[in-house]
C-alpha cells in the first residue's frame, strides 16, 4: 500500500506545484514586503542593564524603590545579594541605547539600606516600556512607588509599604505588615502573614490567606475576600460588591449598590450592611448564631430550616440558631437578605 | 656512651623539625566555609536568622527564569516545610500554615516554640522539616540549631536531636549515647530483626508520650527501641540528612545522560577498578537516584517518604503509619493525616475556613525541592582551590564524582531544562568496601555499595559521609579507602585514594581547598 500511495502524493504536490507557482511567487514578495515595513515603521531598540549589590545576612535589607515609568518586580532571590536587572524597549525616536537604563537608574548603597530611583524616561507617546526586576534576600523591608506601571512583590519578609499612581498591585508571600494603596488600578494580594490595608481609589482589591486580616477599602470597585482573619471591607460608592469565603474572625462588611455575598463560619461577630445592594450569607448547616437582620425597605429571605419562617413584609428578624453563638447582624436599606 | 646521648639528642632534633615541618606544611581540612559561625545554626545563635532556600536561578542556556505560579508554589513549600507540627488535628498555636507573626520567633516561616501545622507522627525522628536541613541555609544538609530559642539568651547551637526535638513540648524521649551534642543529626536503621533475617527499615528515634500541647492523648504510653542494646549489638546503621538543594536539577537529567556520563570515562576507570551500576525503579526499569543509595525515583517519593518516615505524617504516597497505638494518635485523627483534600465535609477539607488549602503539605514540599537552587561554589576560588580541581580530575576523584551533567532538552519548566547541573556525582553506585558497609540493602543497592554523594555544596557541610563519622574532609577521603575482606570486596576508590596519598602536600591541600570551594 505504501509503495502505491508515495508516488500518488508526489504527483498531486507536482501539479499543485506547477499551477500555483506564479501566484504564490507574487505573494511571498508582498508578504517580505509587508513585514519589512512593519519593522522599519515600529523598529523596536533595547537596552538591559545588570547589577548585583552584596548585602549582610545579619541585618534585614531596606529597599527603597521610586519608579517613574515602568514595570516593578521585587521578589525573593537568595540571600546575601540583591540583583538588579532592568530591560527597556522603545520605538527609535526613544533613543534606547546601551546607556539607557543607567541614564534613568540611579541606585543607592549604604550598608544594607538601597535606595532605587528612576528617571521618567522618555514621553509616553514613544511607547517605552521598562521592566525592573529586583531579587533581594528574604530578610527585605520595601517601601515602593510607582507613577506609572504595575508593581509585583513576592516572597519577602516585610513589612511592605507600596504605592502607584496609575497600575496594579500583585504581593504574595509577605511575611510581615503590608500597606498598599492604588489611584487607578487593582490591588491583588496573597498569603501575607502580618495585618494588611488595602485602598483602590478605583479598582478591584483581592485579598487570599491573610491570616491577620485586612482593611480593605474600594472607591467603587470590587472587593474578594478568601480566608481572612479579623477584617473590614468597604466600598464607598457605586456598583461594587464584596465577597467573602472563609472568615476566620470578626467581620465588618458595607457596601452602597453593590451585593455582598459571604460564606463561612461565624467564629467572631459579623456586621455586614448596604445602602441597596443585596446581602447573602451561605453558612454550615451546623453552624450555631445569633442572627438579627433587618431592611427599610427590602426584602428578608431565609433558605435553611433551621430558621422559623417569618411573616410577610417584615423588616426585623431576630433568632438564636442551633442555640446561638457569635452575632451576625445584617442590614440593608432597601436591598434583600438572604440566608443559606 | 656520648654518641648514643648525641644520636638521642640528634634524633629528638630531627623529629622535632619533622613534626614541626609537619604542622606547617600538613595537609589540612579547611573547615566549613565562612566558619559554622556564618552559617546555619552559627547564625542562628547571633540572633540571626537561618537563610532561606535558594531559589532557582535563571536558565544560564536559555535566560528563562522562574514563572510566577512556579514561585509562589515554591513560596508555599517553604512556609509548610517550616511548619512546626503540634500532634492533635487542631491544636496549633496559629492558624496552619501561617507564619508566627508577634510572637517572638526568630524568623516567623521556622517557628522553633509554636506550632503551626497539626500531625506529628506518634514516632518521628523530628517534627519540623528545616530542622534536620539547615546548614548553611534552609533546605540543606543537617546542622545546628539552637537549643533554647525562646529564651533571651541563646545556648551555642548544637545538634537539635540532643535535645530540642525529643523534649519540644515536654516530650518524654531518652536520647540514645550516639546523638551527641555537637555531633551529627542520625537516624537509625536496624540491620537484622530479632530473628535474625534482615530489617533495613527506619526505627523512628523519638514518640509523642507526654506531649503537654495535646490534650487528646493523656493516656500514650509508648515506649522508644532499646537503641542502647542494639547499638551495643552492632545492630545500627546510622544516616545523616542530606541537602534538599538542587534536587530538581537532578531530577531533571535523563537516564541517558548518566549512562553516556559513565560510558564516556570507561576506559579511564578500567585500569582503577572503578565499575558502579545505577540502582533502578523496580517498577520501570529507570534509574533512581534520591537517597544515599539512590532508593528513591523522585523528589516526589522522596517527599511523602521522608513526611512518613521522619515525621509519622501519612500522605498518599505512604499512607500506613509507622505506628498505630490509637492511645498516641487522637480519637479524630483521619489517616492518610496529609492528603489532596476534596472531602466535602468542611471540618476535614477545611472548605469554608480554607478553601484554597487544596495542595497537602508533603507535595507543596516536593514543588520546593524542585525549584531550589543547586548548591553555589565560591564566586572567587583561591590559586590552590583552582589547582585543586584540575588535580582532582588527574587523579581520577572525577571518575566518580563527575562534575557536571546535562538536563534533559525539553521540561515542562523552562527555568529547569537543557541547563548543566554542576553535581560533582554519577549518580551510580559502587562498592565502598568493608569499611563504610552499613549491611543495608535498598532496591539493587547491596551492603557495602553507596551512590557518588554529589559534592556541590560540600564546602559548607559539617560532616561526612553516609553515617556522618567524620568532620574533616582528609579522613573522609581515607574513609573512601577499604582493603578486602572475606565478605566485602575492596573498595572502588582505593586507587585513587592512593593517588591522592602520592601527591605533595601543597597538591593535597590544593584539593581540599577545592572541595571547600564548592
Amino acid at each position: 500500500m505504501a509503495v502505491i500511495e508515495i508516488p500518488r502524493l508526489t504527483v498531486h504536490t507536482t501539479r499543485y506545484t506547477a499551477r500555483a507557482q506564479s501566484g504564490l511567487s507574487m505573494c511571498f514578495v508582498i508578504a517580505i514586503a509587508l513585514l519589512a515595513w512593519v519593522q522599519l515603521a515600529s523598529a523596536q531598540t533595547m537596552a538591559e542593564f545588570r547589577r548585583t549589590l552584596t548585602v549582610t545576612a545579619a541585618k534585614t535589607v531596606t529597599l527603597d524603590v521610586d519608579v517613574a515609568v515602568g514595570e516593578l518586580q521585587v521578589s525573593y532571590g537568595r540571600d546575601g545579594e540583591v540583583s538588579i536587572a532592568a530591560s527597556a524597549r522603545g520605538s527609535e525616536p526613544a533613543g534606547i541605547g546601551d546607556g539607557f537604563v543607567s541614564a534613568v537608574l540611579r541606585i543607592e548603597q549604604i550598608g544594607n539600606h538601597i535606595m532605587i530611583h528612576t528617571f521618567d524616561p522618555v514621553p509616553p507617546e514613544e511607547r517605552t516600556s521598562v521592566l525592573y526586576q529586583i531579587n533581594v534576600p528574604y530578610r527585605t523591608e520595601l517601601t515602593s512607588k510607582v507613577n506609572s506601571g504595575k508593581q509585583v512583590i513576592t516572597g519577602i519578609l516585610g513589612p511592605v509599604n507600596a504605592v502607584t499612581n496609575k497600575g496594579d498591585i500583585k504581593a504574595a508571600y509577605i511575611s510581615n505588615a503590608l500597606e498598599g494603596h492604588v489611584g487607578t488600578g487593582n490591588l491583588d494580594l496573597q498569603v501575607i502573614g502580618g495585618p494588611v490595608e488595602a485602598i483602590a481609589d478605583s479598582g478591584n482589591i483581592s485579598c487570599t490567606r491573610l491570616p491577620q486580616g485586612v482593611s480593605a477599602e474600594a472607591g467603587e470597585g470590587d472587593i474578594t475576600l478568601m480566608v481572612v482573619g479579623p477584617s473590614t471591607a468597604v466600598v464607598k460608592k457605586g456598583t461594587g460588591r464584596i465577597n467573602v469565603g472563609g472568615a476566620r474572625g470578626r467581620f465588618i462588611g458595607s457596601t452602597d449598590q453593590g451585593d455582598l455575598y459571604l460564606k463561612a463560619i461565624p467564629h467572631e461577630d459579623w456586621q455586614l450592611s448596604s445602602v441597596s445592594g443585596n446581602v447573602r450569607l451561605e453558612l454550615p448547616p451546623s453552624a450555631k448564631f445569633e442572627l438579627e437582620a433587618s431592611t427599610k425597605t427590602g426584602e428578608l429571605q431565609f433558605e435553611r430550616d433551621d430558621i422559623t419562617k417569618p411573616l410577610a413584609n417584615l423588616l426585623q428578624f431576630r433568632q438564636a440558631i442551633n442555640g446561638g453563638g457569635k452575632r451576625i447582624a445584617v442590614h440593608t436599606e432597601s436591598g434583600r437578605i438572604v440566608i443559606r | 656512651m656520648r654518641m648514643s646521648r648525641q644520636f638521642v639528642r640528634n634524633l629528638a632534633i630531627t623529629c622535632a623539625l619533622l613534626g614541626c615541618s609537619n604542622w606547617v606544611f600538613g595537609q589540612k581540612d579547611p573547615g566549613v566555609r565562612g566558619g559554622i559561625q556564618n552559617t546555619g545554626g552559627g547564625l542562628q545563635q547571633q540572633g540571626i536568622p537561618i537563610p532561606h532556600p535558594p531559589l532557582i536561578s535563571r536558565n544560564p542556556t536559555t535566560g528563562e527564569t522562574i514563572n510566577e505560579n512556579e514561585l509562589k508554589s515554591f513560596l508555599e513549600g517553604i512556609l509548610r516545610a517550616g511548619q512546626l507540627e503540634s500532634t492533635c488535628d487542631d491544636c496549633a498555636d496559629v492558624t496552619d500554615g501561617s507564619p508566627v507573626i508577634g510572637m517572638g520567633e526568630l524568623d516567623p516561616v521556622f517557628p522553633q516554640f509554636h506550632t503551626n501545622s497539626n500531625g506529628l507522627g506518634a514516632r518521628h525522628n523530628s517534627d519540623q522539616c528545616f530542622s534536620c536541613h539547615a546548614q548553611p541555609t534552609l533546605g540543606g544538609s543537617g546542622g545546628y540549631l539552637v537549643p533554647n530559642p525562646g529564651d533571651k539568651t541563646p545556648h551555642q547551637a548544637e545538634n537539635p536531636q540532643f535535645h530540642l526535638i525529643p523534649h519540644r513540648y515536654g516530650r518524654q524521649n531518652v536520647v540514645p549515647s550516639f546523638e551527641h551534642r555537637y555531633g551529627p543529626i542520625r537516624e537509625v536503621r536496624f540491620k537484622r530483626k530479632p530473628d535474625g533475617t534482615p530489617d533495613g527499615g527506619v526505627h523512628q528515634l523519638w514518640t509523642v508520650r507526654g506531649s503537654t500541647n495535646d490534650p487528646t492523648i493523656p493516656n500514650c504510653a509508648l515506649t522508644q527501641p532499646d537503641f542502647e542494646k542494639e547499638y551495643k549489638a552492632g545492630n545500627l546503621a546510622f544516616r545523616i540528612p542530606l541537602q534538599m538543594t538542587g534536587l530538581g536539577l537532578i531530577e531533571s537529567i535523563q537516564d541517558r545522560e548518566i549512562l553516556a556520563q559513565h560510558d564516556a570515562t570507561a576506559t579511564l576507570r578500567a585500569p582503577l577498578g572503578i565499575t558502579g551500576h545505577p540502582n533502578r525503579s523496580g517498577n520501570d526499569g529507570t534509574i533512581t537516584r534520591f537517597g544515599w543509595k539512590a532508593q528513591n525515583k523522585s523528589v516526589t517519593i522522596f517527599a511523602g517518604e521522608a513526611y512518613n518516615v521522619e515525621m509519622g505524617i501519612t500522605n498518599e504516597a505512604f499512607p500506613t503509619a509507622t505506628e498505630e497505638d490509637p492511645d498516641c494518635q487522637g480519637p479524630e485523627k483521619p489517616e492518610p493525616n496529609d492528603v489532596v483534600r476534596t472531602d466535602n465535609n468542611e471540618s476535614r477539607n477545611q472548605d469554608f475556613d480554607n478553601p484554597l488549602h487544596i495542595l497537602p503539605d508533603w507535595q507543596q514540599f516536593q514543588i520546593l525541592m524542585r525549584f531550589t537552587d543547586g548548591p553555589a561554589p565560591v564566586a572567587n576560588p583561591s590559586e590552590s582551590a583552582k589547582h585543586g580541581r584540575t588535580l582532582f580530575s588527574d587523579i581520577g576523584c572525577a571518575l566518580c564524582h563527575t562534575p557536571q551533567m546535562q538536563t534533559a532538552p525539553v521540561m515542562n519548566s523552562a527555568v529547569l531544562q537543557n541547563r548543566p547541573v554542576n553535581l560533582f556525582s554519577d549518580m551510580f553506585l559502587h562498592h565502598m568496601g568493608a569499611k563504610l558497609a552499613d549491611d543495608i540493602t535498598q532496591g539493587q543497592a547491596g551492603a557495602d555499595e553507596f551512590r557518588t554523594t554529589p559534592l556541590w555544596g560540600i564546602g559548607q557541610r559539617i560532616f561526612f559521609m553516609h553515617d556522618g563519622r567524620t568532620a574533616d574532609l582528609l579522613k573522609a577521603i581515607d574513609e573512601h579507602f577499604s582493603s578486602a575482606t572475606p565478605k566485602y570486596s575492596a573498595s572502588e576508590a582505593n586507587e585513587v585514594v592512593h593517588k591522592f596519598h602520592g601527591l605533595s602536600s601543597v597538591d593535597q591541600q590544593a584539593i581540599l581547598d577545592f572541595l571547600r570551594s564548592l
